[in-house]
């Protein structure tokens, strides 16, 4: 193995197929570069192949680098398992009517509820109703823009920890909603860190929300 | 000298010259900086695709000598972060001026 493949190893450690493919095109260009310049100036080529490798610095450094910037393994494979796409479910017709009817029938029965004094019913009815609210908004309006998808996505999370938050505090058995909370805290910061990493053009539709 | 903050905004400078590949950004920021700015090159590329991911620069495809090199130009909205960032740098260097002035 010579000294340029060993540092795109550890470069390339824990990043996916492609971006791993992307950043030893891109460093061998570079270092073919440096050796030609190297050895226009008069270095052997020993010694330009030595000085190239030198200039490229650190590959572990290199590495936590393009970890920031280019999408690892485990993003790659989270992209892939989830390969929905919201917009074109959401087109739909009869899942719009299905949502909105079970979210119309939450509220009346919250408001019935909330009239017969169950206070209890009429909190889950009224959170269910927004829950279903939140899951079916997007069927109507489009929330496919960076802008909006920000806008959804604090929705989303103020109502998440607005249910979290009391349900902690009230249930027997707590230790089942920090459970599901990191699980889904998790997955919003894999998603985070995805988005930073691609361009919104490549954003695949769930990303927005 | 460690100057890893700096480092976008001297890929910027660079390319609002003239568009170029990576091996030329590194070279032009040292040349222009006498050597004194003498980064790893292994670095420049994160850098690069962070600034391709802001949408600053744009990279393509072009020939140079029989083969394919990726290069990068600025884009408008890189231009204008560009033009921020200079004036922050002035800011920063007339106030640590001020500072070690006065020492």
């Amino acid at each position: 193995m010579t000294g340029l493949e060993m540092w795109l190893k550890r470069a390339t450690r824990w990043l996916s197929t492609d971006s791993a493919a992307q950043v030893c095109a891109e460093i061998q260009e570079h270092f073919a570069a440096s050796r030609e310049a190297a050895m226009s100036a008069g270095a052997s080529e020993e010694e330009a192949e030595r000085s190239a490798l030198a200039a490229l610095g650190d590959a572990g450094a290199a590495n936590r680098q393009y970890r920031r910037v280019l999408l690892t393994a485990r993003e790659a494979r989270f992209l892939r398992e989830r390969g929905w796409n919201p917009e074109a479910d959401y087109r739909r017709g009869w899942l719009r009517w299905f949502v909105l009817f079970w979210a119309v029938a939450a509220t009346s029965t919250g408001i019935w509820a909330w009239i017969a004094g169950q206070a209890f019913l009429t909190q889950m009815m009224l959170l269910t109703a927004v829950a279903l609210g939140l899951c079916g908004l997007p069927m109507f309006i489009s929330f496919f823009t960076p802008k909006r998808g920000r806008i959804y996505r604090a929705a989303k999370w103020t109502f998440i920890l607005a249910v979290t938050i009391p349900a902690l505090l009230t249930f027997r058995n707590p230790w089942v909603i920090p459970f599901v909370l990191l699980l889904t805290l998790w997955s919003e910061w894999t998603r985070m860190s995805i988005r930073r990493k691609m361009p919104v053009e490549r954003w695949p539709k769930h990303l927005y929300l | 000298m460690n100057f890893k903050g700096a480092l976008p905004t001297l890929i910027l400078e660079t390319l609002v010259q003239q568009s170029c590949h990576g091996y030329a950004i590194a070279q032009q920021i040292k040349e222009r900086s006498r050597g004194v700015l003498d980064f790893k090159e292994g670095t420049l590329y994160p850098a690069l695709h962070k600034l391709e991911n802001e949408g600053l620069v744009e990279s393509f495809e072009g020939m140079e000598n029989g083969r394919v090199r990726r290069s990068y130009r600025i884009t408008r909205a890189g231009r204008g972060v560009l033009a921020r960032d200079r004036d922050e740098w002035r800011e920063l260097s007339k106030a640590v001026n001020a500072i070690l002035g006065e020492a």
